[in-house]
């Protein structure tokens, strides 16, 4: 046990992870090239033991939360003792711990004086996987082959030198392989420098120190987890959340999600149905990170990432072959996102109910578009997942209104949106319009956070969108007297819109061309709400409207909240009245 | 006799430090009157006048210069006590504020709010306008909606207004229209606008910057005027200087227009202050340590200077102005020390100065850095201050064995090694950031160390970071103010010129180079600078395409009458090589900004040299006291020396603790330490 260890050094110890792992998300931030990584931060970093055990994430893709300590696992056991010192090893197949091929993980070995002490891993979501669609989100796409290039563990480097041949065979298949050679770089760089670290690290005190101080920081965070589970009240508690499509006729799949509070331990179970002939499975791995994400946002924040914190739980995924536990050949680009946010939705409705005073509304589903083409101006292709047109609000919580802008739950602001500026110097876009859009959030007594009003045209060329996730039939669900709200029309709408000023609703799971003269408009959805509208103080409701988050009728029909327009202020008489007759309650 | 005067006025403290034309330094310390900054200055002055035997009107009216380093601007920030501010932007985009980039600070801790936003959005107007990427205006700008947004903030009494357009930096006329309508109809109000403030891509940055400048303006402009009148009725009539965000220093003028560029003014002189004390040493390669009370500021100096950043973030506000690059932890002699989920954590919450740690007898029971310094015998056990502040090491005692040794079951010497190890791997970890992240290996460099506290720290620093030597600046509690008289004019200018290499027209950026280097002489001439005391330095933001973030190559060297694009691609290779250990050979390079600083140079101050005197030091030695260090078996008594009564040359070895009035220098058993010429301290680690 961790007792038996110094705490001084426990505490540099742990200082030297955290610095490392730090080191690594800025190497990443900086040196990466693709839109979606240098932009959009779609990345984690994470640092194993010399037995694979996670010892730190980092505070990077809440996405990634927990699912690199399968894939790691899976990758040692396959060279087993083949590893040497200078090792390199990349990856992405979900069969074996990946989430969706997009998502490319290196992993490098560190050994000291001949013995395996850690890993350091770095796991991205590259632009490019070479299947039939660029940017690897093939909405057609029936089985995993597709999505693009399967790649099971490979050593691209050995014993330090870089095996060419397959570096080479891996950027030949990616349409952006420039780009892909330069977040190779960027990958291998910061598993690199934090390998320089811990080498330091295990100098300094030696493998076996290092070694029961991993173990102690595992223990901590086991301990701190069933203290926390030991503080929630016993019981049995359901949850779910619906998949609206899956674009090839499956019509609304429920996943449903029963937790078990037992003391110190927590026990979760999900149901899902069959699996689906579109890109919305999720295999193992990806779904278990979801059960993680969705505990981690009812647990106090300041714990250490490591694997310790899920051994508490016991996460039962049900029979393979389903949504939510795939098995070959499912389709599964789009699993980060759908069902990947429903599972942690699932198990964060479950807990709500749970804890009350803790509770938290839904937040804006993944909606997302990617934009594929040829850029005029030097004629090579680009890929571009836009985050500017996918992000809407975050949910609210018992007790503090949501936040704008900041993306679904698996990202929660880690991946940003980027300067409008920036984007149009990289790509070839015009955004006409990027603005918080009135009337977006959920009502609540806290309310969601308010989503946005984006309007993109293509310059010069024919751009091609494909339209995928989910949200624009349901909104994040509200907690707490914000449930029962109408917020039909608070989902994400997008809309082709002509020269003349017509515009089409795009459909779900689509992809069409979109040209020079043509714009995509696009409204995303705010964040649900806490807590019933009604209580909610008029002076804030007011600034709200002084603010154009919310129209005067809104503030009269889902918050009760008459408003002299004219002269600017509250009619408190009118509001006493109009919030009476229902109690406090909102109709 | 005449006098320059260096006057830093901190959260804690108010320094002082003043040099006469021989060289001679006269230091002074009060305690800080945030209320009235002035008062704190008097006071100071009050004990210079004394010191020297001059009448205060006398000797301030021999002063030739006066540079000043304040915190006003960073305090209106950190109290949320700027100005009431409006925002003009371009419709369709009002948000850009507020959305911060729909980034969130923390990640597992969703509940963890955004920072204030500094204007709200009814106050935030948009007006219909749009220029495009290439800097055509692709929509005219409508007066009439710029005439609603005044009414709004004549209405809403605003103080200051901000203005930010998208790609304003290509296409200055729709800002410029703004702000000339604004200025006619609101002639009181400070005025922000993008393109004088920040004109280099990125909106969120510009506007974030342009916002911060308005938000602090009035507030600092109104602060120069106080004290620059204040000064002149006490009978000081020379120029006064500023020290800027940038490490150089500019006139009121400057910074009343660009308040941003004085929110780091004070600490922002101890890279100044870092290299005047090298050079006495020959040394230019070095790491400054500033550790006083609640906080410890690094910052990293290569070959002779300071690392300045283009893009920080002040207190969760993103600013796009040049900042020398001070990392500032919360670490310090008040630091406190607690266990946290079973494992022991220091800082960054602080006693303050009240009640402080526990050992100040004021009735904190929190254990400090100070009260664990105490414990090991680091610090005199019965009074600091060169004896004139009393304290009670049983207090520190207690302390640290209710909160950490008990807890931990560990000894109460024990808990405090625990604590005195875990803040300095904090401050380790502060000096990585600044060198190791950014590709410096330490042990290139000097360590430097300042501050009441630094001298007791700075030893088992440079051994956690692998640096070989460490100076100890007799001047360490005054640094900044030191620093502030050895600064020079300093001004910077940056313009957007995004080109990948292979478009780039090399004889245009030659020409914005130029252009940039021309205003530049202009603005120090105005400030009496002749032009053979100017120094330019020359960059370029360069990337690969496809990254977000540029490298700063630097260009100074390059003759652009013969220059090729081969040689401007080395550059960039090699740079981004150093930061992230590898070259993309087939990346596309490209520039993003051209920046181009120009340094006017003052008189340096001179120092006199002292004859140095033999090695032997035991004429100073002041007596023993028992010490701990790791690795021993028990508390040992240990020789103290005074350091006031050692001469040049003197050398001590450890251990052992030389105690100077407002700073210790504690030296490890494998340590020895020379007081050279310069009058610093040199610690050198014997292996």
């Amino acid at each position: 046990m961790g007792d038996a260890v110094d705490p001084v050094t426990l505490a540099v110890m742990s200082g030297v992870l955290d610095s490392s792992i730090r080191e690594m998300t800025i190497t990443m931030r900086r040196a990466a090239m693709s839109p979606v990584l240098a932009i959009g931060n779609d990345f984690s970093n994470s640092i194993f033991d010399g037995q694979a055990r996670m010892v730190l994430q980092g505070q990077d893709q809440p996405v990634h939360l927990g699912a690199m300590i399968f894939a790691c696992k899976e990758v040692a056991r396959y060279f087993g003792s083949s590893l040497a010192a200078g090792d390199v090893i990349y990856h992405n197949d979900p069969r074996t711990g990946g989430s969706h091929l997009q998502d490319m993980t290196l992993y490098k070995p560190v050994f000291v004086a001949g013995e395996l002490a850690f890993w350091t891993v770095n796991r991205s979501h590259m632009d490019e996987t070479g299947g039939p669609v660029a940017g690897g989100y093939n909405p057609m796409a029936e089985e995993i082959w597709a999505e693009g290039l399967r790649i099971s563990p490979v050593k691209i480097y050995e014993a330090g030198r870089p095996r060419q041949d397959v570096i080479d065979l891996l950027s030949t298949n990616f349409r952006t392989r420039r780009q892909f050679r330069g977040d190779l770089g960027a990958q291998l760089a910061a598993c690199t420098l934090a390998e320089r670290r811990l080498v330091q690290l295990v100098d300094r005190y030696g493998l076996t120190t290092v070694r029961s101080c991993l173990d102690a920081l595992l223990h901590r965070a086991e301990d701190l987890m069933r203290e926390e589970i030991l503080g929630m009240p016993d019981g049995s508690y359901q949850g779910r959340a619906i998949v609206e499509d899956d674009g090839h006729g499956s019509g609304e799949l429920e996943i449903a999600a029963t937790v078990r509070i037992i003391g110190d331990r927590m026990d979760i179970a999900l149901s899902a149905p069959p699996q689906v002939h579109s890109y919305i499975n999720s295999y193992a791995a990806n779904s278990l990170g979801a059960v993680y994400l969705g505990v981690i946002t009812y647990v106090g924040p300041d714990k250490p990432h490591n694997e310790g914190l899920y051994r508490p739980l016991t996460v039962d995924l049900g029979p393979t072959g389903t949504l939510i536990n795939a098995r070959e050949p499912a389709a599964c680009s789009m699993s980060t996102s759908t069902p990947y946010g429903h599972v942690a939705e699932a198990v964060r409705t479950a807990l709500s109910s749970a804890l009350a005073e803790r509770s938290g509304a839904g937040w804006a589903k993944i909606c997302i578009d990617c934009f594929t083409g040829t850029d005029p101006r030097d004629e090579q292709p680009y890929a571009y997942l836009s985050h500017l047109t996918g992000w809407g609000g975050g949910g609210a919580f018992w007790g503090q209104d949501g936040e704008p802008v900041v993306g679904p739950i698996e990202v929660a602001g880690a991946a940003m949106t980027g300067d409008v500026e920036l984007l149009e110097y990289m790509l070839p876009l015009h955004i006409h319009r990027y603005e918080l859009r009135t009337d977006s959030a959920c009502p609540g007594r806290w309310r969601g956070g308010p989503g946005t009003v984006v309007e993109v045209s293509p310059i010069d060329h024919e751009t091609t969108v494909s339209f995928l996730g989910d949200g624009m039939k349901y909104p994040p669900p509200g907690v707490r007297g914000a449930e029962r709200r109408d917020n039909r029309e608070r989902v994400f709408r997008k809309w082709i819109v002509e020269p003349d000023g017509s515009a089409e609703l795009v459909r779900l799971h689509s992809v069409h061309p979109l040209g020079p003269r043509q714009r995509l408009r696009e409204f995303t959805a705010g964040g649900g709400g806490a807590g019933n509208p009604f209580d909610r103080p008029a002076d804030l409701v007011f600034a709200d409207w002084c603010a154009d988050l919310v129209s005067l009728e809104s503030c009269r029909t889902d918050y009760g909240v008459v408003i002299d327009a004219a002269d600017g202020r509250v009619d408190d008489i009118q509001t006493a009245a109009h919030r009476e007759p229902t109690g406090g309650t909102a109709p | 006799m005449t006098y320059r005067l260096g006057v830093d006025v901190g959260g804690t403290f108010t320094d002082f430090a003043l040099v006469d034309d021989v060289g001679d330094v006269i230091e002074a310390k009060t305690p800080s009157t945030p209320d009235n900054p002035g008062e704190a200055i008097e006071r100071g002055l009050v004990e210079l006048s004394n010191r020297l035997g001059r009448p205060m009107d006398s000797f301030l009216a021999d002063c030739r210069l006066l540079i000043h380093g304040t915190t006003v601007a960073l305090n209106a920030l950190l109290q949320q006590k700027g100005a009431r501010t409006g925002l003009v932007c371009t419709e369709g985009f009002r948000d850009t504020l507020e959305i911060r980039l729909g980034y969130r600070d923390r990640r597992y801790d969703f509940r963890y709010p955004p920072p204030p936003i500094l204007v709200p959005r009814h106050l935030r107007r948009s007006v219909r306008e749009r220029v495009d990427k290439l800097g055509r205006i692709v929509t005219p700008l409508d007066e009439d909606d710029v005439l609603r947004a005044i009414e709004v903030f004549k209405r809403e009494q605003v103080e200051a207004v901000a203005v930010c357009l998208l790609w304003s930096f290509y296409n200055e006329e729709h800002e410029r229209t703004i702000g000339r309508l604004v200025k006619e109809a609101m002639p009181e109000t400070y005025l922000s606008l993008s393109v004088d403030v920040a004109p280099q891509i990125r909106e969120y940055d510009r506007v974030s910057t342009t916002v911060l400048n308005a938000y602090v303006g009035p507030r600092l402009s109104g602060y120069l005027e106080d004290t620059e009148r204040f000064l002149r009725e006490l009978g000081y009539g020379g120029p006064i200087r500023y020290i800027q965000s940038n490490g150089g220093l500019a006139a009121g003028d400057v910074i009343r227009k660009r308040a941003v560029l004085a929110i780091n003014s004070g600490p922002a002189a101890a890279p100044a202050a870092g290299v005047f004390v090298g050079a006495k040493l020959g040394a230019d390669n070095l790491i400054t340590m500033d550790m006083g009370g609640t906080s410890f500021d690094a910052c990293l100096i290569d070959h002779g200077r300071p690392d300045v950043k283009g893009i920080t973030d002040v207190h969760r506000y993103r600013l796009a102005a040049p900042m020398v690059n001070i990392n500032t932890i919360g670490a310090g002699g008040g630091s406190i020390a607690r266990v946290h989920q079973g494992i022991l954590a220091v800082g960054p919450q602080s006693a303050e100065a009240y009640p402080g740690p526990a050992c100040y007898m004021r009735g904190g029971t929190q254990p400090t850095v100070t009260d664990a310094d105490v414990v090991l015998g680091y610090l005199n056990p019965s009074a600091l201050l060169g004896g004139r502040f009393p304290i009670d090491h049983r207090l520190a005692e207690q302390a640290i064995a209710d909160v950490v040794a008990r807890p931990l079951n560990l000894s109460v010497p024990e808990a405090a090694l625990g604590i005195f190890e875990i803040v300095n791997r904090n401050m380790a970890n502060a000096i990585s950031e600044i060198s190791l992240e950014r590709g410096y290996d330490p042990r290139d460099f000097i360590l430097v160390a300042a501050g009441g506290q630094g001298g007791v720290h700075a030893g088992e620093l440079s051994r956690e970071l692998a640096i070989p030597r460490v100076i100890v600046p007799t001047f360490a509690s005054t640094f900044c103010a030191f620093g502030a008289l050895s600064t020079d004019v300093r001004h910077d200018y940056r313009r957007s010129f995004a080109y990948r290499l292979s478009d780039l027209d090399l004889s245009s950026l030659a020409d914005v180079l130029r252009d940039m280097e021309q205003a530049g002489y202009a603005d120090l001439a105005s400030e009496g600078i002749e032009p053979e005391k100017v120094v330019v330095l020359r960059q370029l933001d360069m990337r690969y395409a496809g990254q977000v973030y540029e490298v700063q190559v630097d260009v100074s060297g390059v003759d652009w009458s013969h220059v090729d694009k081969g040689e401007i691609e080395e550059l960039l290779h090699r740079q981004h090589e150093k930061e992230y250990t590898y070259r993309h050979q087939d990346g596309i390079g490209e520039v993003i900004n051209a920046t181009v600083t120009v340094i006017g140079k003052l008189p340096p101050v001179h120092l006199p040299s002292i004859e140095p005197a033999g090695a032997d030091a035991s004429h100073a030695l002041s007596g023993e006291r028992p010490m701990l260090f790791r690795g021993f078996s028990g508390y040992e008594q240990c020789p103290v020396y005074a350091g006031a009564a050692m001469q040049p040359g003197n050398r001590v070895c450890g251990p052992a603790v030389v105690e100077e009035v407002n700073t210790t220098i504690v030296m490890f058993p494998d340590f020895e330490m020379e007081l050279t010429a310069s009058g610093a301290f040199l610690m050198t680690r014997v292996d």
